[in-house]
């Protein structure tokens, strides 16, 4: 767990128009780690992601990738400087095909390499490989989640942000999901940040946890140190305080 | 027969006029999921930049042609900065009211500058008249057929093969999608705002010889227009296009067979029909743009 | 006959009774005259240009006539029976006006005639031709409705004769479709059948429309003699063009405007219009010295528009004359009127109805050229 932080968040205020939503978020993640993100519907999870993306801007405090200040930059900037995202829900382009959708995942390069890079998706997600003609929208929901962490991983990203990964998936495709998202930490060095509602599943195939309560981390540690704080198993995860109790 | 095809090759006319205005304002609402209602007023527009370069600076018809692209495409720069993008992610009701006041300071910004009496403006191509078959029928009218032709063979191109075309239907799909793939809603806005405002830029310059121009010249084809954009499946660039052209045939066919006074009530009637049946429009399932 | 002359004979006449009243008449807070007419969308040109006409006859009044001060004030009636309801409405009640001229449209005048009810008030309309207003006015039933110029079916009697003797056999009307448009198909649909005319058929085009050819390829298919035209100088000129486009050969009767200068200028080559033969209420003949006097201030020749309200102001002024500047005194004065005018006798019938001259304009190598002049008189 030692090294450089990645990504740095330091007192970041965010909101929309006058309603505030981050009151001073503080936090830090490291390369190739698996961060989870959890709490109550409201509590700025998502307003999180879009802050550190840029999708929102921060009002106050400053957001570092690799030690340089991220805050004022674009959204496009930023993918350029290595942070993607995947939002919530459907998030590719349902009347393109698998391979029109990869290749707009790297609309921001303009290397020789997007093809090989296409190539390695298809490596990666075998189930896209046999899809390529098809028509996104077209595709099973596991299949759609796949293809856009592929397109997200199209711009190479030191960090990545998933907002809720496992929304409308079943059971057997969450568990490869997650699978998933833990091998492309280890393997490709990218650190991931996502917000989850299987929060107990979540924060097993991750190395840290963080609790944002009222637009502050509450509670922040490893994956299982945050399964087994009772403050958080009982408000968050739905399980009795006690790990011991019946 | 004679009659027939002189109806086919006049509702094929009208029709372009319909198609090249309603593909503009398919194209910002597929793209930007705005409604244009000033989009009329930059047919009107055009056709005053023609009537100024024409009468003020004496310029020659071919040579003012182009000189209307140009300026259509800068006065479609302005209208996203100034208007468009300030209201792109704002409820519908401020887009209405936004767009809706502009086409109102446009008809009578226009009605101050040069007065409400029409102008006409002589194309040389006007008084060329050819035959074709038992049909007659000025230069002009071919020119606009092969113009409108071009002009959605480019545009379907450059939707198609393009970077920024790309960027257009990728927005058009899903406009979060494209932001998080680093795609700048903010100059695919400039793009199709600029594409759509040089479609009514060629409507104008074309079209305009061989009616006359005044303020209120959009009133009529605008509602036709936006006919053709419900009727072809809202933000459906071919859709509209194709729902342009049905209306320009269906409008000299019932002429035809009918007292003329109720080519409206069908065109209109027929849209209800359509709407009832499929109530996204004839081409409402099919690929945007 | 030139009511500028009579005038100045009237004031020494005057001057004596003037100085007794004192200045107190004099300065009396002038009449106020309110114009609806069109001044927003595709006719908006036609309100434009009747308030030129009847600020040149205010201007001629003041300089012949120092006893009443006339104020004008506008409304806009957009050419629609809505349009002309709020338009005399708000003159009426909010203006404050002492008599209305117009409407210029048919349709407006229409809207706008029930009105004038309520406020006791006059409106002399100065272009509307629709005979429904001539039916509706004086013994029809509403006592404040003036016509100055000629309806549809005075015109019309006159024009149908003159269509058969011009050896037309058939024809097809194409009018655009509104209440002038429609009561002026409806009078020749009845009226050239009586002067042995056959009538193919009736077409209607929405006002301000860009395209006639899908209607005139299917009038041309029916070959008539003649069509006859009722609209406004943009939609003649359309005809023109498109006429030549699509080689028709039918004469072309109209009503509306077809031969006014800015019609001509509309065609693009004026000689499109040749043989164009119009009905006209006025026409720029030579004895009419506000012709000039328009050019000299405005540097064009008066359009209709312009001409005809010029002289329901001049109206408008002898019924002041006659019985005072007071909205009842105008709407007695109306009645009283009887005024050789340059463009023939106003004298208003028991359906407020006058009857001036009736010109026969031909297009000729580009040009207007009055061929007849018809006295209606009876």
């Amino acid at each position: 767990m030692a090294g450089e932080p990645v990504l740095q968040l330091q007192d970041v205020h965010a909101g929309y128009g006058e309603i505030r939503i981050l009151k001073g978020v503080s936090f830090a993640i490291e390369p190739g780690t698996v961060t989870s993100v959890i709490g109550a519907n409201g509590a700025g999870k998502s307003t999180l992601l879009k802050t550190i993306f840029g999708m929102v801007q921060a009002s106050d405090g400053a957001i570092r990738l690799d030690g340089r200040d991220v805050t004022g930059l674009k959204s496009e900037e930023r993918l350029q400087r290595g942070i993607a995202i995947v939002p919530q829900g459907r998030c590719n382009f349902p009347l393109m095909s698998v391979q029109e959708n990869l290749e707009l995942g790297a609309f921001i390069r303009r290397d020789g390499d997007i093809k090989a890079d296409i190539e390695a998706m298809y490596g990666l997600f075998s189930s896209l490989d046999a899809k390529r003609k098809v028509i996104a929208g077209n595709l099973s929901g596991g299949e759609q989640q796949m293809l856009e962490i592929a397109m997200a991983l199209m711009t190479r990203p030191r960090v990545m942000l998933l907002d809720e990964p496992s929304l409308g998936l079943s059971p057997r495709m969450l568990d490869y999901v997650f699978s998933s998202i833990r091998d492309l930490a280890r393997g490709h060095g990218t650190a991931i940040l996502m917000v989850e509602q299987n929060a107990v599943q979540a924060l097993r195939i991750s190395d840290r946890g963080i609790v944002i309560e009222l637009g502050r981390v509450s509670h922040q540690g490893s994956g299982v140190e945050m399964l087994s704080e009772p403050d958080v198993r009982r408000a968050y995860l739905g399980l009795p305080a006690d790990r011991n109790a019946p | 027969m004679e009659l027939l095809l002189n109806q086919l090759i006049n509702g094929l006319t009208a029709g372009s006029e319909y198609a090249l205005i309603a593909a503009g304002l398919a194209l910002i609402f597929g793209v930007l999921e705005v409604v244009n209602f000033a989009h009329g007023e930059f047919y009107m527009l055009s056709s005053y930049y023609l009537y100024l370069l024409m009468t003020r600076y004496n310029l020659p018809y071919v040579v003012a042609v182009p000189l209307v692209i140009v300026a259509m495409i800068l006065s479609g720069v302005i209208f996203y900065y100034l208007v468009i993008r300030r209201v792109l992610s704002r409820s519908w009701q401020l887009q209405l009211i936004a767009t809706l006041a502009l086409s109102i300071v446009m008809v009578n910004t226009a009605i101050v500058l040069s007065g409400p009496v029409p102008k006409y403006l002589e194309s040389p191509l006007n008084s060329q008249i050819v035959q074709i078959g038992m049909a007659s029928i000025s230069v002009q009218r071919l020119v606009v057929l092969a113009a409108t032709a071009i002009s959605f063979a480019t545009l379907y191109a450059v939707l198609k093969y393009t970077r920024i075309g790309k960027a257009m239907r990728a927005v058009a799909q899903n406009r979060e999608a494209a932001a998080a793939v680093g795609i700048s809603v903010e100059k695919v806005g400039l793009a199709t705002v600029v594409a759509g405002c040089a479609l009514a830029g060629v409507a104008g310059a074309l079209i305009s010889p061989l009616y006359t121009i005044h303020p209120g010249m959009a009133a009529l084809v605008i509602i036709k227009a936006f006919a053709a954009v419900i009727v072809g499946g809202f933000g459906n660039v071919t859709g509209a296009v194709l729902a342009a052209f049905l209306i320009g045939l269906l409008e000299a066919l019932v002429t035809t067979v009918l007292p003329s006074e109720y080519a409206d009530a069908f065109v209109f009637g027929g849209m209800i029909l359509v709407l009832l049946v499929r109530p996204h429009g004839l081409f409402g399932r099919v690929a945007r743009s | 006959m030139r009511p500028t002359a009579r005038r100045v004979g009237v004031v020494p006449i005057c001057l004596s009774a003037l100085l007794a009243a004192g200045a107190a008449f004099a300065q009396a807070k002038p009449v106020k005259v309110g114009l609806s007419s069109a001044f927003s969308g595709h006719v908006g040109f036609i309100g434009a240009d009747a308030r030129r006409g009847i600020e040149l006859a205010i201007e001629e009044l003041k300089t012949a006539n120092t006893a009443v001060a006339y104020e004008l004030s506008i409304a806009d009636d957009e050419c629609t029976p809505a349009g002309g309801a709020t338009a005399f409405r708000r003159l009426m009640d909010v203006q404050q006006v002492d008599v209305i001229i117009g409407s210029g449209c048919s349709g407006a005048t229409l809207g706008g005639m029930p009105t004038l009810m309520d406020g006791k008030l006059s409106a002399v309309t100065y272009g509307s031709t629709n005979p429904k207003i001539t039916e509706g006015a004086g013994v029809g039933g509403n006592p404040y409705m003036w016509r100055m110029n000629l309806n549809d079916t005075i015109i019309g009697e006159t024009f149908a004769a003159f269509i058969a003797k011009d050896g037309v056999k058939s024809a097809h009307i194409l009018a655009v479709n509104n209440d002038f448009g429609r009561g002026a198909a409806g009078v020749y649909q009845a009226l050239l059948p009586k002067n042995d005319v056959k009538v193919n058929g009736a077409d209607f085009f929405s006002q301000g429309a860009s395209d006639l050819r899908a209607l005139i390829s299917k009038i041309a298919a029916r070959s008539p003699d003649a069509i006859l035209l009722f609209g406004e100088p943009p939609d003649c000129a359309l005809m023109a063009r498109q006429k030549r486009e699509m080689n028709l050969k039918a004469k072309i009767f109209s009503r509306g405007g077809c031969y006014t200068d800015e019609s001509l200028k509309l065609m693009g080559d004026p000689r499109l219009g040749d043989g164009l033969t119009e009905a006209a209420y006025w026409a720029r003949t030579p004895d009419q010295p506000m012709v000039e006097a328009y050019r000299k201030r405005h540097g064009d020749y008066p359009p209709y528009n312009a001409a005809l309200a010029y002289y329901a102001m001049m109206t408008v002024d002898q019924a002041v004359r006659k019985a005072g500047p007071s909205r009842d005194g105008i709407t007695k004065g109306l009645a009283q009127v009887d005024w050789k005018s340059a463009i023939g006798p106003i004298k208003f019938d028991a359906n407020h109805q006058a009857r001036p001259d009736l010109f026969m304009v031909r297009i000729e190598n580009g040009e207007q050229k009055v061929i007849e002049t018809i006295s209606n008189a009876r």
